[in-house]
């Protein structure tokens, strides 16, 4: 009796004392491998720019070779051309009502101070554009407010009680849509954490490649900035360009560029490709 | 129950109650050794923060350029000698100075991510040092928004960013004032008025 009670309780024992290491076996493993980040889904309907589509495919047709063509091709394909859109965005729907409070319901943006009806279309087609990536609800819940032009900047991240950005109501379309991005850019950096802002891989494309603009390669004689984070703000406004021109005449921006090239700057636009997902 | 205790020898019932003492000993060691907070709370002074990679005050151990990943060495005329290290961050890298065969100062880039045991967070530092002696916002790195904070009587300091609450570098050096700390290490304080992100 007593030789298999002493039996049963050696057992109990070390059954106990397995249990007790592997729970804080699992507990390690828990701490030390997460699982992998994953990126944001995006939902809500959205419309396909057909007639993007259509106009890259036109201008591509002349420069592409089927078969053995008799003329020979023109001039202009030779040039090194701009990258125009990756790829079919999503269209903003028409709006009878009120722009301000679609923008707040469709992407949790306020844009407020005034901003004129023409504006308020240009930002909500330029956050619809994106809504096929993880640029909305990264920057959910910023409040922009209408300033100067001059005076457009980041100031805090979102928050209820007071804007995160000003914009001010840059009288060209491209120039405006890229300024939002810009400075809604800023945001994902300062506001997101380091590991979903892709921090170290931007250091080192940043150390890698410089500046993707003339921007921001000369920050702090443009405007007192820094390169490095007005360079991060260009990548992802660059990134999320649809193909068109910036305007030349915006302050510091030298000369015309178009979308980041992932040739030119591969390392940026993988960090760009690894926040926003494919655009 | 009552019945089978009775029954037993009182042997076997010091060895059991033995037995189940060591092992909630040895659960509540194991448990503490896996537990990330607890790792954190060392003293800088210690060889302790695990992020550092060597002692303060220690002597420059004759191996050091083959333990710690040194990518580049300088010597300055104030018989210091300046140790970059491989770190994640390219731009800002990991770095050790040593004067007269001691180790004066060192900062790491904290990991980024979350997960990272070594992951530190502003609000546990804060809790575990006090109020710290002096901040200061803007750098010439990671922008306005990021800030200095410096406890120069224990040689600690540290880089992060208050709206995410994550350490992005500390540093440990030998206990100074707060004014010769920034003159001897403050080179990423920007200087330029806080504003905004332009």
């Amino acid at each position: 009796m007593v030789k298999s009670m002493k039996k049963k309780l050696s057992l109990i024992s070390v059954t106990i004392f397995i249990l007790s290491l592997s729970s804080t076996a699992f507990a390690q493993t828990q701490t030390t491998n997460p699982p992998p980040a994953q990126p944001v889904p995006q939902t809500g309907t959205s419309t396909i720019n057909q007639s993007g589509i259509q106009q890259t495919a036109k201008s591509n047709n002349l420069c592409v070779k089927v078969g053995e063509p008799a003329t020979a091709k023109p001039a202009s394909c030779n040039e090194a051309t701009p990258l125009l859109s990756s790829g079919p965005h999503p269209q903003a729907p028409p709006v009878d009502g009120d722009l301000q409070i679609e923008i707040q319901r469709q992407f949790g943006i306020s844009m407020i101070g005034g901003y004129d009806q023409q504006h308020m279309q240009w930002a909500w087609e330029k956050f619809w554009e994106v809504s096929n990536t993880n640029f909305n609800s990264l920057v959910r819940g910023s409040i922009i407010q209408v300033t100067s032009v001059s005076n457009t900047h980041q100031s805090a991240c979102p928050n209820p009680n007071s804007p995160s950005v000003y914009i001010g109501q840059f009288p060209e379309e491209t120039a405006f849509k890229h300024i939002l991005m810009h400075e809604l850019g800023h945001v994902i950096r300062n506001c997101s954490g380091r590991e979903r802002a892709q921090e170290s891989a931007f250091i080192q494309a940043h150390k890698a490649e410089g500046g993707v603009s003339y921007y921001a390669k000369n920050a702090p004689a443009c405007t007192g900035s820094d390169n490095t984070s007005e360079d991060y703000a260009e990548m992802i406004a660059f990134y999320l360009n649809n193909g068109t021109p910036v305007a030349s005449y915006l302050r510091c921006y030298q000369q015309q560029q178009f979308r980041l090239s992932p040739q030119e700057y591969p390392l940026h636009f993988k960090v760009a490709q690894d926040v926003l997902g494919a655009y | 129950m009552n019945y089978l205790l009775q029954a037993m020898p009182t042997k076997i019932k010091i060895l059991a109650a033995g037995l189940i003492a060591s092992i909630i000993i040895i659960t509540i060691l194991l448990a503490l050794q896996t537990n990330p907070q607890h790792r954190r709370t060392s003293t800088p002074e210690s060889p302790a923060l695990p992020l550092q990679k060597i002692k303060i005050g220690e002597k420059v151990p004759s191996n050091i350029e083959n333990n710690f990943n040194i990518t580049s060495k300088e010597a300055t005329t104030e018989g210091k000698v300046i140790y970059s290290l491989e770190s994640q961050n390219a731009i800002r890298t990991d770095q050790i100075i040593t004067q007269n065969n001691q180790v004066i100062f060192q900062r790491v880039y904290v990991p980024e991510s979350p997960n990272d045991p070594n992951h530190l967070l502003i609000s546990s530092m804060i809790s575990r040092y006090g109020t710290p002696e002096k901040t200061i916002q803007g750098s010439k790195l990671w922008g306005p928004f990021i800030m200095l904070y410096i406890y120069s009587n224990k040689g600690l300091a540290f880089i992060g960013n208050p709206n995410t609450d994550e350490v992005y570098e500390l540093q440990t050096f030998s206990p100074t004032s707060v004014d010769d700390y920034i003159q001897k290490y403050g080179d990423d304080i920007d200087n330029t008025p806080p504003g905004g992100e332009s």
